[in-house]
């Protein structure tokens, strides 16, 4: 929708005058959305925009930053190769400044001559951004001045003389005062002072438009988001709106007309531009120089530990081919100078490994011999064959980009010793853009349109995660919400207009740039929401773009539980394995992966990969790492997975669309699962060069990327196919499975790190249950499941497990001859502080001898001490639960007295003469109440317990002709097709949004599992039952394919009757 | 003792109490929504116990329509009758009997005018009784004080006391002191007057119920509103020739006030004051002195508004368009600040730019027309426009009518300075206003 007519405030056209063809302009203040609700568009549509009018350069000058210069770089230097519009042009003036507001109230914008100049503004923005909160500066004329060298300074209006000779005196003739016509009153007088300042002092004036939008048809999305500013709406923000929509970038004949009388000061703009010599490309980065040991080079050093790291690797001889590899990757390490850069990471790596912290690469890292070598990653990319260029490609000219997981519980170990190492001027985060999506994007501009809030919030919950598609695809829904259809369509255009905009700044999970230099030479720093961290002002893409290097210190629970299974198996097992040692290619752990028993293992333990195990029954290690990338929303949505599992099963031919896919595709059965395929695959069927091919994967790897790009990748990739004889329906199909893959798709060596963990946690689980169930439930929050259903899954598989008991329980579940004894830490509503204190005190001063000696020895509250009676923790000094907990409540422990250090408490071990009026305890309460403390209870599952109930509910169905109650292990004895009532507790629901509205339950009963199906219609009509219940009533059909056995739900019910019911259906004596 | 205790479902003010003098001067609020009575020696006036019981009910229910009474012998056991066996009235001296067989649950009720103190009150003994299998409040009487004593302290004793009626509440006499003021916050805002009214009935109604209770009259009624996303507000009152408890007399006022209000935002808040009187006293004079000079002009508007006659105090608008760029307010003026919003934060500084303040500083002519003149290409030939480019360009509400002007200055063959603005787009010109 367009809201205001294109053209319509251009000025009047005049014929041009003798002389006007030949001046030039560069805008010299470009503004863009980076200056966060102060400017109307992108940063890349300014330069395309001034390239298309061709403007003779642009300069994006953003408020108190530099955060989009970047961007406005990359747009001007090297355009994607998919952009429909402008490419580079020869002799553009690109430059860049930012415009600061300064405390004694007066703004003035400035520019780097040279890279001194750019590492002082570097310098000045953080300094007025580092001890400000967000949005504000602090920065004064007094900060400024003694740092003016190598700079330009151009004081905005409204101009005085006393500023104008502050300034004056300082920056000389580096000192120019902007002005511009923007029809406007207020504009006038500028102009009208700065002639007289020139007149009089002969200021250096030039023209600029001033600009705060690309086009002026993006004034209502500067009015609105100038009302956000201000949180008012568009009736009331009057003033604060700008008069008209003139502060755009103006053709070059309508500035000339609008100037024709002062042409000159659009040529001056050539001339400041011009003496800029600042470019981006000039940033130097130098990496820190490693801690080398002395008389060593950075080339020798990486050379000697990436062979010492193969001797560990390779126990008998070097293959002839992975020296060859080697020698290869470390010529291009020498020739672009990466050195220090693994250096840096196999420091960190070591500094982990030394405090016992397991880490492992991921990603391109992995296709990397030295990586391999020197302990960064754990996959022989030799073997698997994956090609180094991935990684690092003289070509690309692109740095490498290593991430590295650390085990989740002590990431923060590993960030707090780079800060250490590198110190705060030398190591920062890189920052997220936070971008306004859809929800937040309409939330806002609805409230600038007035709409009522609750109002607002209604259509917000309509949108749930389809967002604004959802409003757009219901007819006339604004009638639905009474709001009027032409508030409903503006405020529908102008949020789809802000989608994408960036809001403020965030955290990067875990990307770091470290350098030699300061950083604060190279790029400003401010302070991050998250106490004492401070992020950079570009992005990932930025750092990437310029071609910085950072590294990617990220975390991954798996690890954190494979590190305590490790621990584990060398302490009570005496076996000493690392993730590289584990015996390899198992078959009883492959066994145990194709019956899908694969809870708690990493990567396959979701439903959608627990449906495919079964049916690709995976045999090798590669099996594993296609069966990591294949169940990915990517191939899942490119509709890949059943083509490559018919194949698998020998159901359907391996074909290719084309012949020069064989090579490509032969690996993975003609079915494009893996990254890398994609990018050979549009470079051997569609004449994608190199460059354009990784070009189309950094645009599949960024959503913000993709929104405007898509379309020119599209025709690219069918004009490339057209060329080699593909016809276009395939072609759009190649084109589907591309768009599908997006950034959901795992890349080969990425997927063979994951592949690993996911093989280690196989092993352990299959041969060390026990240890596996121990360092999982150890490790939480993490993974699918809940500990109950770990510890079930555990039990079924021989592990047996011993009560939670303050005697004997450490705060971590321990293995303990041949069992597991439960941890205090499954106790989650009481502090870790307070079970540590248990745990400490009963090792420092020996077992308690009765209650109430625990109760002196450790002063605890008496909520904590009904807790650990209702769990049963305290069960060494009495049996009976209701009859502890009701004694304990009789105690007298106050608050006070254990501040005081003098408990008060008269507790006395006795009987108290009321405890026979404590009814009894059921086998069902007793059960209900281990699972409110705990979260579950070892001896007898809540089915189990209401299985006799069940029956008798069966005897009933079965008079009248009803199908009766099965439990999960008579699934597989019933046929395909058989209908069926089921009973169960919910372990996990789980409605995929690639998965068209079905929802999938996994219930449990006393004996395992059962694979729960739901149509949207069922979905749709029962899904209060299913959010509103733990215990759920199915009655559906059976569906077999192989092994696999789901049940296709036709109505779901809450399972239990009321109390009362129950406890008539299910008294105590009945167990 | 006999207590009738109403719960009025919804929180109220601790002002509602004074509508329900009329049965009781020993009545108490407490909060949120309870009103315990002491009919102990009334309930006779007004036809026993079921008919004071009805009477309250009703009146409680133009309050809050869903309103329940019940009638026991003590507070505590009343308020449990109230939300578990509404209008239901306890035999005397059978407390005990009657709430026996209620879950335990009802514990939380057994408050009285006292409630359970602390985060949770007395839901700890409750899910700690439930937790040991214990169901209904009965099977609580089987145990001893000491037992009670010694697990809750104070709160079992009073647990155990409010359980055997043993608990004393006393109602003191009710001496009326809250100001005579309601509000109300719009969950949906409003913009048109009939709504706003339907929200105000309750208000003001409310308040000459509590008028009447406490016998009562208003001599005047200011009513304040405020507008949702802004802190724009509108105030105006209203003020009878004699003071009054006749709703419908100030209703037809403030509806009249309305009327004349232009509403830009939906509002989200109201305040209505009435100012009381102990009985009906004439008008002061007009032109006896008030407290302001300020209150003497609303007071005139008021007056003239009161008699149909368009009259206020000239408001000067930040507007872009300048027919709109003044309005006439009921209120007294503010004046208008243009320049950038300022904040600070530790000597750190945000500034919010006001982007068209120099708005107030442009040119505006000496007389502008109500209507602009439509000029037709012979008028326009006779003027000399004095600029090349326009001196101002206005493009102003794109979001309801697009307004876009560029406007000159142009002089007439008098000599007279016009201010002519053409419409983007088209070739009309109109004529807007004069210059002296």
């Amino acid at each position: 929708m367009k809201l205001l007519v294109p053209g319509a405030s251009y000025l009047p056209r005049k014929k041009p005058f003798e002389g006007s063809q030949d001046v030039s302009f560069v805008e010299l203040l470009g503004r863009s959305n980076f200056s966060f609700l102060q400017g109307a568009s992108h940063p890349e549509e300014m330069v395309e925009q001034a390239l298309l009018l061709d403007y003779a350069g642009i300069s994006i000058c953003d408020l108190n930053g530099l955060y989009g210069v970047a961007r406005g770089f990359k747009t001007a230097t090297s355009p994607s190769f998919f952009a429909s519009t402008v490419h580079v042009k020869e002799g553009f003036r690109y430059r860049i400044g930012t415009e600061l507001h300064l405390t004694e109230l007066i703004s003035v914008a400035l520019m780097p001559l040279n890279k001194r100049g750019y590492s002082r503004i570097c310098e000045l923005i953080t300094q007025g951004k580092r001890g400000a909160d967000k949005g504000f500066s602090k920065l004064s004329l007094q900060d400024l001045l003694p740092r003016s060298e190598d700079l330009l300074c151009f004081l905005i209006p409204p101009f005085s003389d006393e500023q104008f000779f502050e300034l004056q005196k300082t920056f000389q003739d580096r000192l120019y005062l902007p002005i511009w016509r923007d029809l406007t009153w207020e504009s006038r007088c500028f102009v009208q002072r700065a002639f007289e300042l020139e007149e009089k002092y002969s200021a250096q004036l030039f023209v600029t438009n001033r600009p705060l939008m690309h086009i002026p048809e993006r004034k209502p999305v500067f009015d609105v988001q100038t009302c956000l500013f201000h949180q008012i709406t568009l009736n009331e923000a009057k003033d604060k709106l700008i008069q008209n929509a003139e502060r755009y970038l103006k053709p070059l004949d309508e500035l000339i007309n609008l100037w024709r009388d002062r042409l000159d000061l659009l040529q001056v703009t050539v001339e400041i531009a011009d003496r800029i010599e600042f470019q981006l490309d000039q940033i130097r980065y130098r990496y820190p120089n490693s801690n080398l040991p002395s008389g060593w080079t950075a080339t020798d050093y990486l050379r000697h530990l990436t062979y010492e790291g193969l001797k560990h690797r390779y126990t008998d001889v070097l293959p002839e081919k992975v020296i060859q590899v080697t020698e290869h990757e470390l010529k291009i390490v020498r020739e672009l100078e990466y050195e220090d850069y693994f250096l840096t990471l196999y420091e960190i790596c070591q500094f982990a490994r030394s405090q016992g912290i397991l880490y492992q690469g991921r990603g391109s890292a992995a296709n990397s011999v030295i990586c391999y070598a020197i302990g960064l990653t754990a996959v022989d990319p030799v073997q698997m064959d994956l090609l180094f260029e991935r990684f690092i490609s003289r070509e690309r000219g692109e740095p490498p980009d290593i991430d590295i997981d650390f085990e989740h519980s002590r990431r923060e170990e590993v960030i707090q010793h780079i800060y250490r190492k590198y110190g705060e001027n030398h190591a920062a985060m890189v920052c997220t853009v936070i971008r306004f999506r859809s929800r937040m994007a309409f939330r806002e501009t609805a409230k600038v349109f007035g709409i009522p809030l609750k109002t607002v919030n209604a259509i917000i919950k309509f949108m749930g995660r389809d967002g604004m598609r959802r409003l757009k695809e219901t007819p006339e829904i604004f009638k639905r919400f009474a709001v009027d259809q032409k508030t409903w369509d503006l405020t529908m255009a102008l949020a789809t207009e802000l989608h994408g905009f960036p809001r403020h700044l965030g955290i990067h999970t875990g990307g770091f740039l470290i350098t030699q230099n300061p950083i604060t030479e190279m790029i400003p720093v401010e302070k991050a929401s998250m106490q004492g961290r401070y992020v950079i002002q570009w992005n990932k893409d930025d750092v990437n773009d310029l071609k910085l290097m950072k590294i990617d210190v990220l975390s991954l629970g798996m690890l954190t539980a494979l590190r305590k299974c490790f621990d584990l198996l060398r302490n009570h097992k005496n076996m000493n394995y690392e993730l590289a040692t584990l015996p390899p290619e198992d078959p009883k752990t492959y066994d145990m992966i194709c019956k899908a028993d694969t809870v708690g293992v990493f990567q396959i333990e979701s439903r959608a990969q627990m449906n495919t195990l079964p049916r690709l029954r995976p045999e090798n290690f590669y099996d594993l790492v296609v069966e990591v990338a294949l169940v990915r929303p990517g191939p899942l949505q490119g509709g890949m997975v059943h083509p490559y599992l018919k194949r698998r099963q020998g159901k359907e031919k391996t074909t290719y669309f084309h012949k020069d896919l064989e090579p490509i595709l032969k690996k993975t059965l003609g079915v494009p699962i893996f990254q890398e395929q994609v990018m050979r695959i549009v470079v051997a069927v569609a004449g994608f060069s190199p460059g354009e091919a990784d070009e189309l994967r950094r645009i599949m790897s960024n959503s913000w990327r993709r929104k405007g790009t898509m379309e020119g990748v599209r025709e690219r990739i069918l004009k490339g196919m057209r060329q080699h004889g593909i016809e276009d329906k395939y072609a759009e199909q190649i084109y589907k499975t591309i768009e599908g893959f997006g950034n959901y798709g795992f890349p080969e060596s990425h997927a063979a790190s994951f592949a690993l963990l996911t093989y280690a946690s196989s092993y352990i689980k299959c041969h060390h249950p026990d240890v596996f169930a121990c360092a999982l439930l150890n490790s939480q929050p993490m993974g699918f499941y809940a500990p109950r259903v770990l510890i079930a899954d555990a039990q079924r598989h021989g592990a047996s497990f011993l009560p939670i008991d303050i005697q004997f329980s450490d705060y971590d579940y321990t293995l303990q001859g041949d069992s597991v004894r439960v941890g205090l830490r499954a106790l989650s509503a009481i502090p870790e502080k307070l079970l540590q204190k248990i745990q400490t005190d009963r090792q420092e001063k020996g077992a308690f001898q009765n209650l109430t000696d625990f109760i002196h020895r450790l002063q605890l509250p008496k909520s904590v001490l009904t807790q650990l009676a209702a769990a049963g923790a305290l069960c060494s000094f009495e049996k009976d639960a209701r009859r502890l907990i009701w004694k304990i409540e009789s105690l007298e422990l106050q608050h006070q007295s254990f501040l005081w250090g003098q408990p008060r408490e008269q507790f006395q071990d006795e009987e108290s003469e009321d405890s026979d009026q404590i009814p009894f305890e059921s086998k069902w309460e007793a059960t209900e109440r281990e699972y409110k403390t705990k979260g579950f209870a070892l001896d007898s599952h809540p089915i189990q317990v209401l299985r006799s109930w069940l029956n008798e509910r069966n005897v009933l169905y079965l008079q009248q002709r009803m199908v009766p109650f099965s439990s999960s292990s008579q699934l597989k004895n019933l046929p395909h097709q058989r209908k069926i009532r089921l009973a169960g507790l919910i372990s996990v629901t789980q409605r995929p949004p690639t998965a068209k509205g079905m929802c999938f339950i996994t219930l449990e009963d006393e004996h395992g599992f059962m694979n729960i199906v739901i149509h949207p219609d069922v979905y749709q009509r029962d899904r209060m039952t299913i959010y509103n219940s733990s215990f759920l009533e199915v009655w559906g059909v059976i569906e077999k394919k192989g092994t696999l056995i789901n049940i296709k739900a036709l109505k779901l019910a809450p399972l239990l009757p009321s109390k009362i019911e129950f406890e008539r259906l299910a008294p105590a004596e009945s167990y | 003792m006999r207590i009738l205790c109403l719960n009025l479902k919804q929180a109220q003010e601790a002002s509602c109490a004074e509508v329900f003098l009329k049965f009781s001067p020993r009545v108490q609020f407490r909060y949120p929504h309870y009103v315990f009575i002491d009919i102990e020696s009334t309930s006779a006036l007004f036809g026993g116990e079921n008919q004071i019981l009805k009477q309250a009910v009703e009146l409680a229910r133009r309050i809050s329509p869903e309103a329940t009474g019940a009638i026991a012998d003590s507070c505590s056991v009343a308020q449990v009758m109230v939300n578990h066996k509404p209008f239901d009235i306890s035999k005397p001296r059978e407390d005990a009997k009657n709430i026996g067989r209620l879950p335990l649950m009802a514990l939380r009720d057994l408050e009285g005018l006292e409630p359970w103190r602390g985060k949770k009150g007395i839901d700890p003994v409750i899910q700690f009784l439930q937790s040991l299998g214990m169901d209904w409040i009965e099977d609580l009487f089987h145990f001893q004080e000491a037992s009670f004593r010694e697990r809750w302290g104070d709160l079992g004793v009073t647990l155990w006391r409010r359980l055997q009626g043993k608990e004393l509440q006393v109602i003191s006499p009710l001496v009326p002191k809250e100001p005579m003021m309601g509000y109300s916050y719009l969950e949906d805002p409003v913009s048109n007057i009939s709504l706003l009214m339907s929200q105000m009935d309750h208000v003001l109604e409310y308040l000459f119920l509590r008028l009447e209770g406490c016998a009562r009259f208003a001599r005047r009624v200011d009513v304040t509103m405020l507008c949702e996303y802004s802190d724009k507000k509108h105030y105006f009152s209203v003020e009878p020739v004699a003071p009054s408890r006749d709703l419908e007399l100030y209703r037809d006022l403030i509806i009249k006030h309305l009327e004349s209000l232009s509403l830009e935002n939906p509002l989200r808040e109201f305040e209505i004051y009435v100012y009381d009187v102990a009985e009906k006293v004439e008008q002061l004079d007009f032109f006896e002195p008030r407290q302001t000079t300020e209150d003497r002009w609303r007071r005139l508007v008021s007056m003239a508004h009161q008699a149909e006659i368009e009259m206020g105090f000239l408001q000067v608008e930040a507007s872009h368009l300048p027919e709109s760029s003044f309005s006439l307010k009921s209120d007294w003026p503010q004046e208008l600040i243009s320049k950038d919003l300022i904040e600070w934060s530790e000597q750190a500084v945000q500034v919010r730019a006001v982007y068209a303040k120099g708005l107030a500083e442009s040119p505006r002519p000496s007389l502008l027309l109500k209507e602009p003149m439509k000029l037709s290409s012979i008028m326009m030939k006779r003027l000399k426009v004095l600029t090349r480019f326009p001196i101002e360009r206005i493009q102003e509400a794109w979001w309801k009518k697009n307004q876009e002007r560029d406007y000159y200055f142009a002089l007439s063959n008098e000599g007279q300075l016009l201010w002519v603005y053409q419409e983007l787009g088209s070739e009309k010109y109109f004529l807007h206003g004069y210059f002296d």
